[in-house]
């Protein structure tokens, strides 16, 4: 209780029934905010202020968590405990990433994370640039794009990018770093319920997930919200074990984070809430700390993201027909995507042993803090995978979507350790479980991690490493490039249109070349093969610019049949009088 | 459960009988190549995880009960030395072709896929390597398995195997070393039995090499060992490490199956002395843990070319090859000219060990001494098999592709030695005398000569595949495509391939895709002549379909007038009915995209 002592201190310095008119005040403000504003402005508020409020929330997360810290300090666990966690974690982290390919997985929307993060970090902006125009060493930002994705990770990549310089490789390390704090977070979850066997049985149940490792070695977000949703899971269990105003600032100030995950995340709102009123009930005493009274306002920037995702209608028969791709999914036995067996098929009767359990020790109030947050985050979880599930597209057995299944595996991952910590008594038992964890992991998740199963995303993410390594080699860094994908290109601060927009320009290009601009234009054709003729093979061109002479640079294939190229524009009639000819020569 | 012995024994007789009947009658030839194929793994990570458990069971908790076997600081530094020396004698590689590319391309397929298959063909699809074809190999599979281990616990290399190699080497030494002191109770003896290996050349090219016969030494020496602690000390765990190690050990070379009778027989040994049949749990589920071993010894029957006969012979196994082999073998034990891995000074101290060892066998008690008992019954089996070498169709151990089947009988040479030398009068001064004398012998003869030559120096083909390797590995990064005759060497190294004898038939698909460019440069291999008309500059004569037109970028010369060529695809001439062919590919992938990979995948040269 020396938490609650401690930290319950500052709450008395402005009195209950004040904060209780604050808190009000700001939710009704923030609801208000909400509401009122339009979508085109909640756009422009998330471009200019998203940033400030995730920076808020997690200055204040991460000075709530430094009492935790000093408190697990005090605690007095032993070095061998923390040198034994350490090592369970890294042998977990090696079997993640030992196969792991540190690459973007799924090209489209991983580049737009990076070109959030970029932007955060430049401009301090929630937005995607996809073009500009390089001056010297300036690139000027010429077309933005907001986004309407959520951006916890991009503005993790950010700090990143703030701390060690803006590098491409900041996006694979914080993933990596989040797989690692995962693991961390999940041995700590299964300790608390049954020491180190808990907590070994929780890392090797990650690492037994395929989908943990090609997550933690991409640039995607379905990361942060499991690893969020991970430590509000084990502050929702210290805080019912030990209710204090400290763990109620931690708990609401991590789902706020949370909230800034992914745009369905803010759903978890209602087991945190759970966990809160049940902790009250359970001092019987109502904290309403700051963390409380401020998280209404620091979500604003969350529900804004709300107001601007299309509209999608959540249907029964949607949900029906994803619901059953999504058994496909988690208990397919085919090694041709990243599930997890090991997890899914005992999460059934953990559960089932859970609601038991509960049964047992009777009223809400009563139930052990691992039974009661098992419960109260699987109808919480169940309720978000039930919203999911709704909406069309959600089809958890194509790899670009599967990453949304990550927090049911957190829950599933919860049930098991759980039940096992409390049935499982006998070292020896502790000791085959583990063996046979190890074999499957061996025997399954390591020959699906080599596999990788997003073959034909990595197709393009291949394609974009090839014309990376020619523009380096090849290409002027200050040339114009037409391309469809021109996302990357900006990433690297390169000048690049599409091809529709080089053909509105293309007439008043071929009467004056632009020189003056750009020393040289370059095309990036993707080709389909058509046929053969006299030993020729002849291809379909993508980019039709009618009557441009083209040069080729290179060229290779990635999708079958199909050949991309890279070609120089030729222009008909050089301008003798420019300079570029002398500087060519 | 079953804690009853007579239940046990019952139990085991059924577990041996229906081995039996799944080894022998259950499948058909075919069928039983499938069985192999897709259990042949597991079988092994069954045992060698068990193997790991009971290991962990009898080492945990009692370490004074084992300090005897450990070694001491000064005999670990010897070790330790002894293995950087020998591992640095020659380079690592590939040395018996194509045993130990054919052992890597295993390995690849249990990595991947977890088959006890050899792959042949693989294709980076999608940026994945992805393997689609291959046979179930005559070749044990203890050690491809270990090298999937490393491949799943550390990342694929090509030549894993010899990274597996050089961990095993220090362990190697370490087992001669306390097997040696154990036979003449002497650390001096423990020194001479390492000086003594160590004198053999052929273990310096055995430790730089990718295949399984330095596994197959160490698997020996822990089954010996396994052996003596059962018999001193008879316990559950430790008859599980005995069986345990005895069911790898036969997994891990064709003879060393004779290892699981010797076991029988030590097993046998331990009840007689106690009175009394003691069985675990585990001991009733190693006959079908074998179950394996002869399912795979029945490709042999399906393929009777496995067996590589030469012309003229039509068995492998005959007692007339006994005496030619025979005068190989001293050709081989005995040689001075310094072409073949062989140590004289192991063979002359062998040879006067028997002399030696006459009268003393005859005032000798056995039975009583378990590191005596253990080691004449492995000896036995070793001699065994070292008489079935020599009633082997390809037992000429001089011939160096054959040299390192005779290690095990070298093993017998050298801990038969020190167990004779540590019983004469002195013992214990004659073994320091004799161990100082083997390290001068291996800095003074042996390591000079395994630095002077790699023994392979008449092998084309070790030589050429091991440029080969080098020059895939070196043209990697440009995602080649390689036409060779090795073409299984090509998969280990992750690289699409196909035999240089199939690319006429395949020459559409090959010109379909040089055209689309799925692959970043294609080259061919071929061992060739020089050109009788080549004047000014040198010209090879090349195997490979005209219509296939080459440029050659590289030569190995491997003997006057005989090269390796490497030659780079710059077109196919197609028929017109070959076109017409690819175009029709073509027409199917635009009318109908979803078709697009699997024909793509079919097309794949």
């Amino acid at each position: 209780m020396s938490e609650v002592e401690t930290y319950s201190q500052p709450e008395a310095r402005v009195s209950f029934p004040r904060r209780l008119m604050l808190a009000g005040v700001l939710l009704l403000m923030t609801l208000f905010f909400w509401l009122q504003t339009p979508e085109e402005s909640a756009v422009t508020y998330i471009r200019t202020f998203g940033y400030f409020f995730t920076t808020a929330a997690f200055l204040g997360f991460a000075a709530s968590v430094v009492p935790l810290i000093a408190d697990c300090r005090n605690r007095s666990i032993s070095r061998r405990e923390w040198l034994f966690a350490g090592c369970v974690v890294a042998l977990g982290a090696w079997l993640t990433f030992v196969h792991a390919d540190f690459d973007y997985k799924f090209v489209q929307r991983e580049y737009r994370n990076a070109a959030v993060a970029e932007s955060l970090h430049v401009e301090r902006t929630v937005e995607v640039l996809n073009g500009g125009r390089a001056f010297g060493d300036r690139f000027i930002r010429i077309h933005r794009e907001a986004s309407d994705q959520a951006w916890m990770y991009p503005f993790l990549v950010s700090l990143s990018h703030d701390v060690f310089g803006y590098r491409e490789l900041n996006l694979f390390i914080v993933n990596a770093c989040l797989g690692i704090a995962l693991l961390a977070l999940g041995y700590a979850q299964g300790a608390c319920f049954g020491g180190r066997s808990g907590g070994g049985l929780a890392v090797l149940l990650w690492v037994s997930l395929p989908l943990l490792s090609y997550s933690a070695s991409g640039a995607g977000i379905d990361l942060s919200q499991v690893v969020l949703l991970q430590a509000v899971i084990l502050l929702s269990f210290l805080h019912l074990k030990e209710p204090s105003a400290g763990g109620e600032t931690r708990l609401c100030l991590s789902m706020v984070l949370l909230a800034y995950c992914q745009v369905e995340a803010v759903l978890f709102l209602i087991p945190v809430a759970c966990v809160i009123v049940v902790g009250w009930l359970r001092v019987k005493r109502c904290f309403l700390s700051w963390g409380v009274v401020f998280s209404a306002p620091l979500l604003l920037g969350a529900l804004w993201l709300l107001s601007v995702q299309p509209e999608q209608q959540w249907s029964l028969a949607d949900f029906s027909e994803n619901a059953a791709h999504a058994l496909f999914f988690f208990f397919c036995p085919w090694n041709d995507m990243g599930n997890s067996l090991l997890i899914a098929v005992p999460a059934l009767p953990a559960l089932l042993g859970m609601v038991l359990l509960f049964r047992r020790q009777g009223i809400l109030l009563r139930a052990k803090p691992d039974v009661l947050v098992a419960l109260v985050f699987t109808a919480g979880i169940g309720f978000h995978l039930a919203v999911l599930l709704g909406h069309p597209g959600a089809q958890w057995d194509r790899p670009e979507v599967s990453g949304l299944s990550l927090p049911l595996y957190a829950l599933m991952v919860l049930l098991t350790t759980g039940l096992a910590c409390r049935f499982v008594k006998d070292s020896n038992h502790w000791f085959y479980i583990y063996v046979g964890v190890i074999v499957l992991i061996l025997g399954f998740t390591l020959p699906v991690n080599i596999k990788g199963v997003y073959t034909e995303q990595s197709n393009q993410v291949r394609e974009q490493r090839w014309i990376e390594s020619v523009s380096a080699a090849e290409l002027d860094p200050y040339s114009l490039i037409i391309d469809e994908f021109t996302l990357p290109w900006a990433l690297r601060r390169w000048a690049a249109v599409t091809p529709d927009y080089a053909m509105t320009r293309l007439a008043e290009w071929r009467a004056e070349p632009p020189f003056k601009r750009y020393p040289d234009l370059y095309v990036v054709d993707r080709m389909l093969a058509t046929s053969m003729k006299d030993s020729q093979m002849n291809f379909d061109s993508s980019v039709d610019l009618e009557g441009v002479a083209l040069e080729l640079v290179a060229e290779r294939s990635f999708e079958p049949f199909t050949k991309t190229r890279i070609s120089r524009i030729i222009w008909s009639q050089p301008d003798v009088n420019d300079g570029r000819g002398f500087e060519k020569n | 459960m079953f804690k009853n012995q007579r239940i046990r024994t019952g139990l085991l007789g059924l577990s041996a009988l229906a081995a039996l009947y799944f080894a022998l009658l259950a499948f058909s030839p075919e069928a039983a190549v499938k069985v192999v194929k897709h259990s042949g793994y597991w079988f092994v990570l069954v045992a060698f995880v068990l193997l790991l458990i009971n290991l962990g069971r009898c080492l945990t908790g009692k370490w004074s009960r084992w300090r005897q076997w450990g070694l001491p600081p000064m005999a670990l530094f010897t070790v330790l030395i002894g293995s950087v020396v020998l591992l640095l004698a020659q380079k690592s590689g590939y040395k018996i072709v194509m045993d130990e590319p054919v052992l890597s391309a295993t390995a690849l397929q249990m990595h991947l896929h977890k088959e006890a298959m050899t792959a042949t063909r693989g294709y980076d699809v999608g940026g994945s390597f992805s393997l689609l074809g291959g046979y179930v190999d005559k070749r044990p599979y203890f050690f491809p398995f270990l090298v999937s281990l490393l491949h799943d616990l550390t990342g694929y290399r090509p030549l894993q195997g010899a990274v597996l190699n050089a961990l095993l080497t220090p362990l190697f030494l370490g087992l001669v070393f306390i097997s040696g002191r154990m036979l003449s109770a002497s650390k001096a003896g423990g020194y001479f039995a390492v000086g003594l290996f160590m004198t053999v050349p052929l273990l310096s090219m055995v430790v730089n090499s990718v295949g399984f016969d330095l596994l197959n030494l160490v698997m020996i020496l822990a089954a010996l060992l396994a052996a003596v602690a059962y018999l001193k000390k008879p316990e559950y765990e430790r008859l599980n490490v005995l069986l345990l190690t005895a069911v790898l050990l036969a997994q891990t070379r064709y003879e060393s199956v004779i290892y699981v009778f010797v076991v029988a027989v030590v097993v046998f040994v331990a009840w007689w002395r106690a009175r009394e049949i003691m069985l675990s749990k585990t001991a009733l589920i190693v006959p079908l843990l074998l179950i394996c071993v002869p399912l795979q010894h029945a490709l042999f029957n399906e393929y009777p070319q496995m067996w590589q006969l030469k012309d003229g012979v039509s068995v492998p196994f005959m007692l007339s090859f006994i005496p030619a082999n025979l005068v190989h073998a001293s050709n081989y034990f005995f040689s001075i000219d310094g072409e073949l891995p062989n140590s004289l000074l192991l063979s002359l101290l062998f040879a006067l060990s028997v002399l030696i060892a006459i009268p003393v066998l005859a005032v000798s008690k056995f039975g009583e001494d378990e590191v005596e008992s253990s080691f004449f019954l492995f000896g036995a089996g070793m001699f065994a098999g070292f008489i079935l070498l020599m009633a082997y169709h390809w037992g000429q151990i001089d011939d160096v592709a054959a040299t390192r089947i005779v290690l095990p009988f070298l093993l017998l040479q050298v801990l038969f030695c020190v167990w004779t030398l540590g019983k004469l009068p002195s013992g214990r001064a004659v073994l320091r005398y004799a161990a100082w004398g083997s390290f001068l012998f291996f800095l003074s003869v042996a390591r000079p000569r395994a630095a002077a030559s790699s023994f392979l120096w008449w092998a084309d083909l070790s030589i050429a595949v091991n440029w080969q390797q080098e020059k895939m590995a070196a043209k990697k990064h440009l995602s080649p495509f390689v036409a060779t005759p090795q073409f299984i060497l090509p998969v280990s190294e992750k690289i699409p391939a196909i035999a240089l004898q199939e690319t006429t038939e395949r020459k559409k698909e090959i010109e379909l895709h040089r055209q689309l460019g799925t692959f970043g440069e294609m080259l061919f291999f071929d061992y060739c002549l020089v050109d009788p008309d080549s004047a000014a500059e040198l010209k090879l004569v090349s195997s490979v379909d005209p219509c296939f037109e080459c440029e050659l970028i590289d030569q190995l010369k491997l003997r006057d007038g005989y090269y390796m060529g490497l030659w780079r695809l710059i077109r196919v001439q197609l028929s017109d009915a070959e076109t017409a062919e690819v175009n029709q590919w073509l027409e199917v992938a635009q009318a109908n995209p979803d078709a697009k990979v699997q024909l793509y995948l079919e097309t794949l040269p």
